[in-house]
């Protein structure tokens, strides 16, 4: 499914961090910024993991101080990390991550007075955001992963429409919203679903999200993989989320980095 | 705990000879401040300032909420900084550092207690309910000059800020929503500007907006905040001692740079409200076709 | 206590009770391979443990409830306080028994009406409920009550209460489940009063909300914490009785009766149950001769010992009100690995349609006894 306005992706966008990466969802939502610090000595002796990597998220909103909700947040991006982090590389160490949200869509139907992201609102459009800078931050500062993680937000419209990154007005009106993370050998590694919906919306949603991280995919016996409309001067269909992390890797690696 | 990498003796004395010769590492002028950028998010109070390396990102939200209870005709304007890992492995969330301790409490001399936001124009029902303003200052890449980029971050940010328009009737208050009725900017008494200045060689040498290794080797420093005409507020927080005139003479540079300063940031909010007046005309447009 | 050796004994065997903390996940592929597999505590993979519930057992609560399952044991209470809408700061004038729409009406999802009449007449809540804009229901769980030897008493809560919280408080908002018409005192002042020149007039003023505050401790901690929260919420907010109230012009504040006889239950929307899972994969040097394959299953309703035996976890909530093959889900999570996947989620409906029914089973001879 093509995206209107897809999301982008730059890294090494900081310069005193290991590593770090700008994501920007679909149709210009969220913007997260991706601080990451690795290796680095655990701080709490007793925080450390005498065979693998300890791996710290911290997620900071962009107005007020993090509370439940982000607590909660870090810890599925943590565990998302942790299926792909291979940690057995760098023990006794840690891998800190700093997600820094620096721009939200502004709600202009939200009731005057009220700040927008309170706790009891939905964490799921944030989520997948947080998720894709995290692993780009990842890739920026040299972790090493066994695949590349990727994740997609879908929202099902009352009428069963559904909608790949749905805007903020868009969100409010949708009867559920679904977060889906595949990693590059198409696992799926995170599934976050709430709403009212039935098991055919679901996988409908489920194809719809995997179509948007990975694209179409041909994988041939060799292991090689081939891909469909990676057209990057015409920027037409083909451009899912792998499609622009792979490009921000080449925009950093060959032509020799912004240092 | 990683700390931060303590500045090496030779590149200690580069930087202090050069100065003996009045040359800067980075070849600029000894009152030359860096490169100075100001980008504004779509959102309203968003802004992300960059001087050379450093960059500040400040949000303002407004929330309505109960007023003190010993300022009863006020609003309620807090600045909350936090200097996260983002900016450089040697912070850690929780624990504060000197370094957060002293810019924390410049920004309150500087901003809060100027008045340079009018809290007696946030009240709503005097006693019951007042706007609650907060920015929110997020260091993301700590280069030197994080009191001077955070300050010009934050007035910026409220200037460019704008918060629903109430309408008081009575004892019923209505609070629109942005899509409503056009939002309302914030009161700004004046448009303070931190300058830092440090100082070099028993106070012979003095230099405008340090990076961070000018910050570890430098004697002494002294923060003045500045508005258009007036000298806000003076920190000189230990170091050596540094002769009164010398001191003097700084506050006719900060002055001049003060203003040239705040004209730059409101040449770059002009460009941003002409912008956003396209965008505006633009979306009347496509509403009349639907129709 | 392992017995002392000899040097000259020739086979040194492990007491079975030394098992579980040796090696956990020796112990369970050990049960799991077996075929029918089989779990310690003599469970299928599939089967989940039966449930208690006690309701009405707190006498100054509005509503309460105690639910085990296994070794997991939770108790909620249900405390309703008056919030009047003057110490609301962003409280906007709306008519009555309206919900805020600032902009144009909602498209009501008319896929998911309930068949009770009484679903049809009460709308969905609309964009921004007053029950999420002014937290008219707050959750609480408090596992830091020495419940297990990984929460002590007292200490701050850990990232596994934080989690929780935020999920049930999730749940609470996307399900809907409680209406805001039940939580609203309205005042409608007497015709009598209406007096258009001086601008009074009789339409309904809305005047407090009930909030409901649901607290929630962990006495034991036996695997499926979330469960057993969000069972005991449920049925505490089932069993929650509010006292009849009204606005008294004269006196300017609200009133209650204290008659037992007029308070009023709230009328809940739908029955949503939890079904947590952990996926179990042997390690590597378990596995040993047949290390080639890559054998994982699927436990439903872990206990303490499986649950941290399983990198992999999720939960599915479903609602099966709507009669058999009309499963509405609610929420689906999973995070922590990559075994499950549609498939597998698939199969998991029909498994938490059946806990669904165990569950309703439970609460209508609990409601009834009660």
């Amino acid at each position: 499914m093509a995206l209107t306005e897809p999301p982008k992706a730059i890294l090494h966008t900081l310069l005193k961090a290991d590593g770090s990466a700008t994501y920007t969802a679909p149709k210009n939502g969220y913007q997260v910024v991706a601080g990451v610090n690795y290796p680095v000595e655990v701080p709490y002796r007793s925080d450390e993991i005498p065979e693998s990597t300890f791996i710290e998220v911290n997620l900071r909103p962009h107005n007020g101080v993090g509370m439940v909700k982000e607590r909660h947040m870090e810890e599925l991006v943590t565990r998302t990390l942790q299926t792909i982090v291979l940690g057995d590389e760098t023990p006794r160490t840690m891998l800190q991550i700093t997600l820094q949200v620096v721009n939200v869509e502004s709600d202009e139907s939200l009731p005057g007075g009220v700040k927008g992201g309170g706790q009891g609102e939905t964490y799921l459009d944030l989520l997948a955001s947080a998720l894709n800078a995290a692993v780009l931050g990842c890739v920026d500062a040299g972790v090493q992963m066994k695949a590349i993680a990727g994740a997609a937000l879908v929202g099902i419209c009352p009428d069963g429409r559904m909608v790949v990154g749905p805007s903020v007005v868009q969100r409010k009106k949708c009867a559920s919203l679904h977060v889906f993370a595949f990693t590059s050998d198409s696992q799926t590694v995170l599934m976050e679903s709430e709403g009212k919906f039935t098991m055919d919306d679901w996988k409908q949603a489920e194809r719809a999200a995997r179509s948007a991280v990975l694209g179409s995919v041909n994988k041939q016996d060799n292991g090689d993989v081939t891909m469909n409309g990676t057209n990057i001067t015409s920027g037409s269909s083909g451009n899912c989320l792998l499609d622009v992390i792979r490009q921000a890797l080449e925009a950093r690696v060959i032509k020799g980095g912004n240092r | 705990m990683p700390r931060e990498v303590d500045i090496s003796n030779i590149e200690r004395n580069f930087i202090l000879q050069a100065l003996e010769q009045d040359v800067r590492v980075d070849g600029r002028r000894l009152d030359q401040f860096r490169d100075l950028d100001l980008e504004f998010g779509l959102e309203y109070g968003t802004t992300t300032l960059r001087l050379g390396k450093t960059r500040v990102h400040v949000q303002i939200s407004a929330e309505v909420t109960k007023p003190l209870e010993e300022r009863k005709f006020e609003g309620i304007f807090t600045i909350v900084t936090e200097l996260s890992p983002i900016a450089s492995p040697a912070y850690e969330v929780g624990r504060f550092t000197e370094q957060e301790v002293i810019l924390s409490r410049l920004l309150e001399k500087a901003i809060r207690r100027s008045n340079a936001l009018d809290t007696e124009s946030l009240c709503i029902i005097a006693g019951a309910k007042c706007w609650s303003i907060r920015a929110d200052v997020h260091v993301l890449d700590s280069d030197g000059g994080l009191i001077d980029a955070s300050c010009i971050a934050i007035v910026a940010a409220l200037r460019h800020f704008r918060r629903p328009d109430v309408s008081v009737d009575g004892e019923n208050v209505t609070i629109y929503t942005m899509a409503e009725r056009v939002p309302v900017p914030l009161s700004m008494m004046h448009n303070p500007v931190c300058i830092t200045f440090s100082f070099y060689h028993d106070g012979e040498t003095v230099l405008l907006d340090a990076t961070r290794s000018e910050e570890q080797v430098r004697e002494a420093e002294m923060v003045l905040t500045v508005n258009d005409f007036e000298l806000c507020q003076v920190a000189k927080l230990g170091g050596n001692a540094i002769d009164a005139l010398v001191l003097l003479k700084c506050t006719s540079t900060a002055l001049a740079k003060g203003k040239e300063i705040n004209g730059f940031v409101a040449k770059k909010l002009a460009e941003d409200a002409t912008k956003r007046d396209i965008g505006g005309l633009i979306a009347e447009l496509r509403a009349e076709n639907e129709r | 206590m392992p017995s002392i050796i000899s040097p000259l004994s020739p086979d040194p065997s492990v007491p079975a009770s030394a098992m579980p903390l040796i090696s956990p996940n020796a112990l369970l592929y050990a049960h799991l391979k077996q075929s029918p597999p089989r779990r310690p505590s003599s469970r299928t993979p599939s089967e989940p443990r039966p449930i208690q519930l006690n309701v009405g057992s707190l006498a100054h609560c509005n509503g309460s409830s105690l639910v085990k399952i296994g070794a997991t044991t939770i108790v909620c209470g249900v405390r309703a306080e008056i919030l009047p809408v003057t110490e609301i700061p962003s409280f906007r004038i709306t008519k009555a028994g309206a919900s805020y729409t600032p902009t144009a009406p909602v498209v009501r999802d008319t896929r998911y009406q309930g068949d009770t009449e009484k679903d049809n007449k009460e709308e969905d809540e609309g964009e921004y409920s007053p029950i999420s804009l002014y937290n008219l229901v707050v959750p609480n769980i408090e596992l830091a009550t020495g419940c297990s030897p990984r929460h002590p008493a007292n200490a701050a809560p850990s990232t596994e209460a934080q989690s929780i919280s935020q999920r049930l408080l999730s749940l609470l908002h996307t399900s809907q489940l409680v209406r805001s018409s039940d939580l609203e005192i309205i005042y409608t002042p007497p015709a009598q009063a209406e007096d258009l020149e001086l601008g009074i007039d009789t339409d309904p003023q809305l005047k407090a909300y009930w909030t409901l505050y649901v607290d929630m401790m962990c006495i034991s901690h036996g695997g499926s914490v979330f469960d057993a929260a969000w069972l005991a919420l449920y049925a505490a907010l089932k069993d929650t009785i509010i006292p009849k109230s009204w606005w008294d012009a004269d006196l300017e504040q609200v009133l209650c009766s204290a008659e037992v006889a007029d308070a009023r239950k709230l009328s809940l929307r739908g029955i949503p149950v939890p079904s947590s899972f952990g996926v179990f994969v042997p390690e590597k040097r378990v596995l040993g001769q047949d290390g080639h394959q890559d054998p994982y299953w699927v436990l439903m309703d872990t206990d303490g010992f499986e649950e941290e035996a399983c990198a992999e976890t999720g939960c599915i909530t479903v609602d099966a009100g709507g009669g058999k093959g009309s499963s509405l889900i609610l929420r689906i999570e999973k995070n922590g690995g990559s075994n499950v996947g549609v498939e597998e989620m698939v199969n998991m409906v029909t498994l938490a349609e059946r806990r669904w029914q165990q569950w309703k089973t439970v609460l209508d001879a609990a409601l009834s006894n009660s």
